[in-house]
């Protein structure tokens, strides 16, 4: 009796105990502070710096720059820099470790000439051999955003400050040089610094996951916990503050950069009303109209490059025939689906490259037109509407989405096309549009997603969303070999021959507008709400740059 | 009659037996459902090559058999995969969500202790009049009520129409960004004390009180009927009509010599019942949008995230077999003629 109750009790203590060091054994110590200065703290920041806090509604992805390829951008594109930095609403580009570049007349050898003063957080310059080592780090672990250096043949560096890339083709390497994805520059250091083989050990992205940087961008990562916070600091050896002419900056930006992660937007809104934090990342589109009221507040509004597009199975009946999907183009009510489904935060869309992107065209609108599409319903043959009720797939959860669908099945309602809509979740509505490829009869009809380019040009949406080669997004299974080669075409020109260019991206529009695999719906208008002692907001907002704010560009009042 | 050796080993080898069979079920059922994970773990823009690529890495390309094998292997390695959606190790994800949901069922038992307790002792004193009457029909309600159902009732009532508690959330966002404060332990309760926050502390109180009445109610029934009938009994023996005829105070009678007797099976059967527990937890959590276990395996449900829902399925194989085997344990240990 008294020796099997101290057996059960001696085999109780030893599972406990094998549990305890099993977990302590191989559970990895979350990362928290990791070089955050003795003074700093969310709280009491000393009272001599000053300090600005960005609500961000989504967690920190990874923390290594050569394979980010999702919400990391947002602190990135601070503590690190490219080459250049593209101005779209201005199509210029300006300098940030290049000082000046220049192409070759057939569009192949691009050399760029580095600035001398830049050097990284390590105290290391930044010269070209470290240009090259990014770059070929990022190429060689072919994640994320990697495939933006496809054209690069090879890179060579002649002297300290000279960087000449070889293109295998044609292509526009400025704006590649510019991406907001992949193209960060990070001192060679690194592999010392995390006991690595070589570049592309997996010790190195373990280095800069545990919360650590090497860029030479105007602030310094001091604090990742990317489910929380992220805290950045100025860099005050950053080659940009002593510059007169670099517009990129201001002499009041905060010494402290935090972005909070905050995950739902009623609080966001609660938080910047309450002067808790500075900026917010997104608040309920519809409490708009008061908080501009406020006078503590600013609401800053600037076009940005995602829109949201309706694609059609271009292979399955009735859709495949071209007169029932212009008459869907007309059947949609495209201004109250941005009154209604964005509270008038977009703009009506106009083929799909976005307002304010080089490429967009004006008059690539569908009219909204019932008469007429009921005529064309007729000329099809389907003059009392579609005997089938077609599905319309969106992501679950979007609400954007969900209200564009709800006004688009009413409307096509009235034209005698009856319209079921689905949500799911990403994985399923994509993986469901995927199957289309192999039968477009099981595939849904209609399908709404959103897309937004890796780097800035015309060719990320033409090509991904209607080339034949393009199986993942083109998802109206649209195939035209005349299309294909136009894009390509003017891909090839766009970074030597920019208005040759720009006509044949034209035409590629003009044929798509004419054909209608998808219908362009509206492109979204970015919204930040900031405390009133935050000035130049606007300009700290770059659409190449999702998600950013340049806190070197920021005024604060003390 | 003591215990042998073998049963007790016996036991041990029957409760690995099932974990690693729900381990092996979970893991053939998710790989037979036809999603794309490479989809999630590929991110938003992949190009083919690395579609193919993350295939590959996530060994999608190979026969299911292998794939268990080589997860299988890592398991024992401590290496609980990576989660598609969050990007970070599993275990971790799981480690920042355990405390949340005990934390939660130990308060929501702590309620049903300190009120289902009295409660049946009131019952077991005044038995057969009205008051009896009407606990009975609460108690009855509160252990057939479904969990997820009186959760959405409760919150719509006391959180949107009144007021009075916080609709959703463990903690206010604009507290724990003024006051700084960072958990350590990840059990918000004490790591507020251990910091000195105690705005953090009432905040996180007044955030659990609703979840864990709720998640409380079934409990609290248990142990107010049980409390009940063991005390009916106990009341009823030789020695207390002896006490009280000794004239010793019916409050020293009832709470000392009767209680005593009375409440060792009561907390036994509750201690069962909190295993069962983290099941109601889960959709008490989901409804409250508490960031526990069962937030975590809904969302990873939601997006296909697989390796995340095995080791949530492993830690509750895990619970549930430790406690079943407990249970049996004990059981044999009061009754010898239990046999395996």
């Amino acid at each position: 009796m008294q020796r099997s109750v101290i057996l059960v009790i001696v085999v109780v203590i030893v599972v406990i105990i094998v549990a305890g060091v099993y977990f302590t054994q191989f559970l990895v110590p979350s990362v928290t502070t990791t070089t955050t200065t003795p003074s700093l703290t969310t709280t009491t920041v000393s009272p001599t710096k000053t300090s600005v806090t960005y609500a961000s509604l989504s967690e920190m992805t990874t923390a290594d720059p050569s394979t980010d390829f999702s919400n990391s951008i947002l602190w990135m594109a601070v503590v690190y820099e490219p080459l250049l930095i593209y101005d779209p609403l201005q199509n210029k580009f300006i300098p940030a470790l290049a000082q000046s570049y220049e192409v070759s007349n057939n569009g192949t050898i691009w050399t760029f000439h580095l600035r001398k003063n830049a050097k990284f957080h390590d105290g290391v310059p930044v010269n070209a051999f470290a240009v090259k080592f990014s770059i070929e780090r990022t190429i060689a672990l072919g994640q994320g955003a990697a495939f933006i250096w496809s054209p690069v043949d090879k890179i060579e560096t002649p002297d300290n400050y000279t960087v000449v890339f070889y293109l295998k083709y044609p292509a526009p390497f400025d704006k590649i040089v510019a991406s907001a994805y992949g193209a960060w520059i990070f001192s060679p250091e690194v592999v010392k610094y995390a006991n690595a083989k070589n570049s592309t050990d997996p010790k190195i992205a373990d280095w800069f996951n545990a919360g650590h940087d090497v860029g030479s961008g105007a602030y310094k990562l001091v604090k990742w916990d990317p489910e929380n916070e992220v805290i950045l600091e100025k860099f005050n050896e950053w080659w940009g503050w002593n510059d007169p002419t670099y517009p990129l900056k201001s002499n009041k930006a905060p010494d402290i950069f935090i972005v909070k992660i905050v995950k739902d937007s009623v609080t966001q809104e609660s938080l910047v009303v309450a002067g808790t934090i500075d900026i917010a990342e997104y608040v309920p589109l519809t409490d708009l109209g008061t908080l501009k009221n406020n006078p503590n507040l600013r609401v800053v509004t600037k076009s940005s490059f995602q829109n949201l597009l309706m694609f059609i199975n271009t292979k399955k009946a009735p859709l495949d025939n071209v007169l029932v999907r212009k008459a869907i183009a007309h059947a949609i009510p495209y201004s109250d689906i941005v009154s209604v489904a964005r509270s008038g935060l977009a703009a009506v869309a106009s083929g799909p490259i976005p307002h304010g992107m080089w490429g967009h065209f004006d008059n690539l609108t569908y009219s909204f037109d019932l008469n007429l599409a009921k005529q064309l319903l007729a000329q099809a043959g389907f003059s009392g509407g579609i005997n089938r009720t077609l599905l319309l797939t969106y992501t679950a959860g979007d609400i954007y989405e969900q209200r564009t669908a709800e006004l688009i099945r009413t409307r096509l309602a009235e034209i005698g096309i009856k319209v079921e809509i689905r949500p799911m979740s990403w994985e399923e509505q994509w993986s469901l549009a995927q199957s289309g490829w192999k039968d477009p009869s099981v595939a849904q009809d209609l399908f709404i997603m959103y897309w937004w380019p890796t780097y800035i040009t015309p060719y990320d949406f033409l090509y991904n969303m209607y080339s034949s080669e393009s199986q993942l997004f083109n998802l109206a299974y649209y195939t035209n070999s005349e299309f294909d080669k136009i894009i390509n075409d003017a891909h090839y020109w766009e970074g030597i021959n920019p208005e040759k260019s720009l006509q044949l991206y034209y035409k590629a529009q003009k044929i798509l507008y004419d054909d209608v695999p998808t219908i362009p719906l509206w492109d979204m208008v970015d919204v930040r709400v900031s405390t009133i002692r935050i000035g130049n907001l606007s300009d700290a907002i770059n659409p190449a740059y999702p998600t950013v704010i340049f806190p070197q560009v920021l005024t604060v009042q003390y | 009659m003591p215990l042998s050796k073998e049963y007790l080993i016996k036991r041990v080898i029957l409760q690995i037996a099932v974990v690693l069979g729900v381990i092996i079920i979970t893991f053939i059922i998710t790989r037979v459902i036809p999603a794309r994970p490479e989809f999630l773990w590929a991110g938003p823009h992949p190009t083919p090559e690395q579609l193919q690529k993350a295939r590959e890495f996530l060994h999608l390309d190979k026969n299911i058999l292998v794939q268990l094998y080589l997860y299988l292997s890592d398991l024992f390695k401590g290496n609980w995969g990576i989660s598609w959606r969050t990007r970070s190790p599993i275990l971790d994800d799981l480690s920042h969500a355990l405390p949340a949901t005990l934390e939660l069922i130990i308060i929501a038992f702590t309620f049903a202790i300190i009120i289902g307790v009295p409660i049946g002792i009131l019952a077991a004193v005044k038995r057969g009049g009205i008051t009896d009457n009407m606990i009975r029909v609460l108690t009855v309600l509160g252990a057939s009520m479904p969990t997820f159902w009186l959760a959405l009732i409760v919150q719509l009532v006391f959180a949107s129409w009144l007021h009075w508690f916080p609709a959703a959330g463990r903690v206010t966002d604009l507290l724990v960004i003024q006051t700084g404060f960072h958990p350590i332990t990840g059990f918000y309760l004490i790591d507020s004390l251990l910091e000195g926050k105690i705005s953090i502390f009432l905040d996180t109180l007044w955030h659990m009180i609703l979840p864990a009445v709720v998640l409380s109610l079934y409990p609290m029934s248990l142990s107010a009927r049980m409390t009940r009938a063991l005390m009916v009994e106990v009341l009823s023996e030789q020695y207390i009509r002896s006490a009280t005829v000794w004239g010793i105070p019916s409050n020293i009678v009832v709470y000392k010599y009767a209680l005593k007797n009375a409440i060792s099976p009561v907390i036994a059967s509750l201690g069962l019942s909190f295993g069962y527990t983290i099941v109601g937890a889960f959709l008490v959590e989901l409804i409250f949008v508490w960031p526990g276990i069962g937030l975590y395996l809904a969302m990873s449900l939601l997006s296909f995230d697989y390796p995340a829902v095995i080791g949530v399925v492993i830690i509750t194989a895990i619970f549930y077999t430790t406690i079943n085997t407990t249970v049996d344990i004990a059981h044999a240990y009061i009754d010898p003629r239990v046999k395996l």
